[in-house]
């Protein structure tokens, strides 16, 4: 049974993701928009472990943990990108 | 509801509000490094408090939250510091222009100087 | 065979791994586990990990946890910091990028004062170039900025130093 809590926490969940995708597509720089993906992914990883506990399924951690590493090394690539081409 | 359950809620309210301003951050911060503090150590703890009180409610999945709660804690501010480095060394029209003091540059400057 | 200290801490933090993922004590499953860490540990020489098992003394043990106490409410002053910046109804700022000297040798402690820097108030590691270090303030500290941050990353080197000697 979903509660107030439950519902309060999915909406600051997902106002936290609306409001970086927001500086995602603003951006202004790439660099604004790496900083928006990077903080756009930790906090859909927390979300995706949210709707696992909900759902009952221990299967969801291990996709969390594997967005969590991919998440990691796109940034780091587009770090590597945007410090002067993928040398 | 028992003990563990009232923690787990309290753990996990404290860190969604804290993944909450941790965009609210990343979306009002004036400049990239701003945005980067707020992107880094805010979201670092609000997804720790997040997998702990998750952990509170369902204490069989601790361990498998535990190693995410190290990954973050070890890529997070890895990540922030290869963009960081990124944008300092980038093209002159992208970066902030106000920063009162820097250090880098001027080492930077130098160290041309002597290339010469 | 020097680095076999290396080698078997990196087993150890392998199967550790292994077990928290699997959640699974059949013999089987722990079987595969070892077959694999050894794989790993022998093939990369024990590169991955230093020998953990220099912290098994009860001082370095006992610093290791004041270091990681004083990280994590390090942590939190610097959320509550970012979090009543983020909510004032203008952003208060000035930032600015200092330089600082770490008195530490050893490359992988430098690599954990960076990146525990990162995660302290106001403060975010830019670069580290040999043992200076970039300090990137969300607003300068009142005073001299360049002491105040040498203050603070000899408060991590001192503590860390304990543990690493």
């Amino acid at each position: 049974m979903i509660s107030y809590f439950d519902w309060i926490l999915f909406g600051l969940l997902g106002m936290g993701t609306f409001m970086t995708f927001v500086r995602l597509l603003k951006g202004r720089t790439p660099a604004d928009r790496a900083v928006a993906l990077d903080g756009m992914t930790l906090i859909t990883t927390c979300l995706i472990v949210l709707i696992a506990f909900f759902e009952g399924r221990s299967m969801l951690l291990d996709v969390a943990l594997v967005y969590a590493v991919l998440s990691f090394l796109g940034v780091l690539a587009l770090a590597r990108f945007l410090d002067g081409g993928l040398r | 509801m028992s003990a563990l359950g009232i923690i787990g809620h309290v753990l996990l309210g404290a860190g969604g509000f804290i993944l909450f301003v941790s965009g609210l951050g990343i979306l009002r911060m004036p400049d990239v490094y701003n945005r980067m503090h707020a992107g880094t150590k805010a979201t670092t703890l609000g997804s720790i408090l997040f997998m702990l009180g998750i952990g509170c409610l369902e204490p069989v999945w601790l361990p498998k939250l535990i190693l995410i709660i190290i990954l973050v804690i070890l890529t997070n501010p890895i990540a922030a510091h290869a963009l960081a480095r990124a944008v300092h060394s980038g093209p002159k029209d992208e970066k902030p222009d106000n920063l009162e003091r820097d250090d880098l540059q001027e080492e930077r400057a130098e160290g041309e100087d002597l290339d010469e | 065979m020097k680095n076999i200290g290396s080698m078997l801490s990196t087993i150890v933090a392998l199967m550790v791994i292994w077990v928290c993922l699997t959640l699974n004590f059949s013999i089987s499953e722990l079987g595969l586990g070892i077959v694999f860490s050894v794989l790993i540990a022998v093939s990369t020489r024990g590169g991955f990990t230093s020998n953990l098992f220099r912290l098994l003394k009860p001082a370095r043990l006992a610093a290791l946890l004041v270091y990681i106490f004083f990280f994590l409410s390090q942590m939190v002053k610097a959320n509550i910091d970012v979090l009543f910046r983020v909510l004032r109804p203008v952003v208060p700022v000035r930032p600015g990028i200092v330089g600082a000297d770490i008195g530490l040798r050893n490359l992988r402690g430098r690599i954990i004062i960076a990146n525990s820097i990162t995660l302290t108030p106001g403060t975010l590691t830019v670069d580290l170039i040999d043992d200076r270090i970039y300090v990137h303030w969300i607003s300068l500290p009142d005073g001299d900025a360049t002491a105040e941050t040498q203050k603070l990353v000899d408060g991590f080197a001192k503590r860390l130093e304990k543990v690493l000697d």
